[in-house]
């Protein structure tokens, strides 16, 4: 930007005006002290010294009164004489490049009784020292980066520079109809407080300079008369003779307005008003410059706390879905936000009727302690309003740009509560609910305090977002909690709490799902059961495998076991069960083979010297016995056998292959009945299969059934890493040795 | 535990009315959702036979078995064949315990339907 300067030259308009006014009025004499830069006066056409100044007398040397000056200074004749004789007045170059100017008075040409000589000042100074000024304004204001500042030197330096006794120097904000004082330099006392804020209105000197975008200029009282009569008592009440109202503008842009006041009254000329105008275009440049900065500021600013919030956001996901339980959660998450957007956090979760607060945080742990205590001490009111529990239940947020003392004050209880509230120094809080599905779980305390900063309905959004977060979280955690209830209660419906105990026989069941982090969740479609039939004096076992998973394959397991229960009471015999069993699948799907099961079930009778188990196996896994002393027959000493029992799986053709085949264990004999998740066990070296269940099994001998049966899985488990590729059950029947 | 995510490759060929599906790699859960894709593909041309060779499988359990038996269940419904390839392996095995081999039209490794 550059601003050039044209200065013409011509009359020092300002002096003829007082000469005018002072050749009515004021005799000679006066003269010398009225106005400035006066040397002398004289009379007649010799030019008689008719008074001398001080400066007169540091000027043109001791001359005596009524000495004719043109034989005391014979270089000023011919500018004396020409003054004197046309009327017109005439200048004269005097020592150090003074130019002295001699004004003739008196009643006008012909008429002329005397001479004013007074020193002027050089026009090329002025220029000079206005330049100089300009240069300095232009430097200064390039420093001034807000509108305040700008204001500041607006109403100083440029003011000085233009000879302003008082300036105001106003901002109009986009859009605004209300000028707003930014810096005021001159006005006595309080003055200045009447035009803090102006509203714009026709007729008034600047708001027709601001609305016209042109300069409004009151040379003297009588123009603020004439052209504000309403204004004018209140433009010159501080004693205020000439204003100039200048608009500050850039381009279509209305940045503002400046206000410059004189006690003296000043004729604004061309080069005048030129002058005043640069320097208004300097500071409105300036103010466009820090609006421009403000405004990419701002923009940069608003830039690097979307992306610090986004982040942010980002890491708060990730803590939510980290392995951790809900509270564990929820403190890192109070920890995370004290750490970057809040001095103080807290999180109350809606458990039932009662809100719970579950964490708060601060940076610094006494705080925290000293929070507790008061807690402790002084229970919050569960019916405050706009507190966390207040949001927690209704689910609408609540913003405190500012926590007023007159709160505080509130909800003390006694002055020692209210000392310890204020000890706190809340300076603002936001509260938002922790809303999923339209359902509030409870609610997220953000608070500034020793940071000063403040909370606005603008951080509604992001403080919401995190709470959103927050509330999914826990509204999974819920769900999941919920399944885990759901499978608790199927899994018991599926298998038994703990096996009866069958004198003469130990029993040891095993169910493993194939993760066991999901014990707890994992409803699977294996079964094994044990139950008596009293009235025949049996016992029925069980083993079955449900193809697939999940709820369809759970209420298929849960038909199996219920079913062979019922029928089993009924008085049917193990190969009728099981059709029976076949039967009721078929029905329950309807004729879709979507479903299948293969099952093993026996009835055992125990007599006292050993166990009968009439098996029928439904296309299941064969079952294998393990001796306890090796028939004598067998030379080899293998002691185990495999039950090679055929038959057809359940659930798929009406008229199934099945056959009873009866089983002996002699005591410390033990049959082992298992699912496939045993022997299609796949781990770094091939299946599990039947060969290596066969071995190890072996390796049990005389051992209990629960020893056979942990022995079972823990190498199944271990073959597979610990992580199964199926469910597995084991049932594990042994004849009391 | 590393392992590669299993792969089921499922070639096919038809001729004279009969579409062969010709299953290798690993038929399990993982894979049972290809291997029904290319069956229902299968089914929907409505072949007078539909042959499914599971021998050359390199492992299967009970999905490769349901996939048959949802198989057969179509083909009765709609008065149609299918038969299946069942090797003399792992495959073969499974369909013997579950009892069910003699209620398949079991076919041979070059064996055509008749």
């Amino acid at each position: 930007m550059t601003i050039t300067l044209r200065h013409r030259s011509g009359p020092c308009a300002p002096v003829i005006v007082r000469y005018r006014v002072l050749r009515v009025n004021i005799g000679a004499d006066e003269l010398l002290h009225v106005v400035p830069g006066v040397l002398a006066v004289t009379s007649g056409d010799d030019h008689a010294l008719g008074a001398l100044s001080p400066l007169g007398r540091e000027v043109l040397g001791s001359i005596r009164l009524d000495t004719p000056l043109r034989e005391a200074l014979p270089g000023f004749v011919d500018a004396l004489d020409t003054a004197y004789l046309s009327g017109e007045a005439s200048r004269v170059s005097h020592e150090e490049g003074r130019v002295i100017r001699c004004t003739p008075l008196g009643g006008g040409p012909g008429r002329i009784s005397g001479l004013l000589l007074r020193v002027v000042p050089d026009d090329d100074d002025r220029s000079r020292a206005r330049t100089a000024g300009f240069q300095q304004l232009t430097e200064q204001l390039s420093r001034a980066a807000t509108p305040a500042e700008i204001g500041r030197l607006t109403t100083t330096t440029a003011a000085a520079l233009i000879g302003a006794d008082s300036c105001i120097a106003y901002r109009r904000p986009e859009g605004s109809d209300v000028m707003e004082a930014l810096h005021h330099h001159g006005w006595p006392g309080d003055t200045h407080l009447l035009f803090a804020r102006v509203p714009l209105q026709r007729g008034r000197p600047m708001s027709d300079a601001v609305l016209g975008r042109t300069p409004v200029w009151l040379e003297d009282a009588g123009q603020w008369r004439a052209r504000y009569p309403e204004m004018a008592s209140l433009g010159v009440s501080e004693g205020h003779q000439a204003t100039a109202c200048l608009p500050l503008l850039v381009e279509d842009r209305d940045l503002g307005a400046v206000v410059f006041s004189f006690y003296q009254p000043r004729a604004f000329d061309p080069s005048e008003r030129e002058f005043l105008m640069a320097a208004a275009a300097l500071c409105a440049q300036a103010l466009d410059r820090a609006r421009l900065y403000t405004a990419e500021h701002d923009a940069r600013a608003a830039a690097e706390r979307e992306r610090d919030r986004m982040a942010f956001l980002a890491q708060a996901s990730r803590l939510m879905e980290a392995p951790l339980s809900v509270e564990e959660r929820l403190r890192q998450l109070g920890d995370l936000v004290v750490k970057g957007v809040a001095d103080w956090s807290a999180v109350h979760l809606v458990r039932g009727s009662r809100v719970d607060r579950v964490t708060v945080a601060h940076l610094d742990p006494a705080k925290i302690a000293f929070i507790e205590e008061l807690e402790r001490r002084y229970p919050p009111d569960p019916d405050a309003p706009g507190g966390a529990i207040d949001v927690a239940r209704s689910g609408v947020p609540v913003v405190m740009e500012d926590v007023p003392d007159e709160l505080l004050v509130a909800s003390a209880r006694d002055e020692t509560h209210l000392e310890l509230l204020r000890a706190i120094g809340l300076r603002s809080a936001i509260v938002v609910p922790l809303l999923v599905r339209g359902r509030s779980l409870g609610a997220l305390t953000l608070v500034h305090a020793e940071s000063g900063e403040r909370f606005t309905e603008a951080d509604l959004t992001f403080v919401g977002q995190l709470a959103a977060t927050a509330a999914i979280a826990l509204d999974n955690a819920a769900l999941y909690e919920q399944q885990r209830m759901v499978a608790r209660t199927l899994q018991t419906a599926l298998l038994p709490s703990e096996l009866p105990h069958v004198p003469g026989v130990e029993c040891a069941g095993r169910y493993r799902p194939p993760d066991p982090e999901l014990t707890d969740v994992y409803v699977g479609g294996d079964l094994y059961d044990v139950h008596e039939d009293p009235e025949r004096g049996r016992w029925a076992l069980t083993v079955a495998d449900v193809c697939g998973k999940g709820p369809q394959a759970a209420a298929l397991t849960s038909l199996i076991r219920h079913t062979v229960q019922a029928e089993v009471r009924h008085g049917f015999g193990p190969a009728d069960v099981v059709r029976r069993v076949n039967a009721a699948m078929l029905r329950h799907q309807g004729g879709s083979r979507a479903r299948f099961a293969t099952m093993v079930h026996g009835a055992l009778t125990v007599d006292p010297d050993g166990v009968t188990i009439t098996l029928v196996n439904g296309g299941h896994p064969p079952g294998m016995v393990l001796r306890h002393a090796p028939p004598e027959s067998d030379g080899s000493g293998d002691d185990v056998e495999w039950l090679d029992v055929p038959g057809t799986l359940v659930g798929v053709y009406p008229d199934p292959e099945l056959v009873e085949a009866d089983v002996r264990l002699a005591p410390g004999d033990a049959l082992l009945l298992y699912t496939d998740g045993v022997t299609e066990a796949r781990g770094p070296d091939g299946f599990f299969g039947p060969e290596r269940l066969g071995s190890l099994v072996a390796s049990f001998a005389g051992t209990s059934a629960d020893t056979v049966a942990d022995g079972v899985l823990d190498a199944v488990s271990g073959f597979q890493d610990g992580r199964l590729r199926d469910d597995v059950a084991l049932l594990v029947i042994r004849a009391a040795p | 535990m590393s392992e590669d995510a299993a792969v089921l490759r499922v070639a096919r060929t038809s001729q004279d009315g009969r579409v062969e599906l010709a299953l290798s790699g690993e038929l399990d859960n993982d894979t049972l959702p290809t291997a029904q894709d290319e069956v229902s593909a299968a089914e929907a041309e409505a072949p007078a036979v539909l042959v499914l060779d599971l021998a050359a499988l390199e492992y299967v359990d009970s999905c490769g078995v349901r996939l048959v038996l949802l198989a057969q269940g179509v083909a009765d419904d709609e008065n149609r064949r299918l038969a299946v390839r069942l090797g003399h392996g792992q495959t073969r095995r499974m369909f013997d315990m579950l009892g069910i081999t003699d209620r398949l039209e079991v076919l041979d490794r070059e064996e055509s339907p008749s």
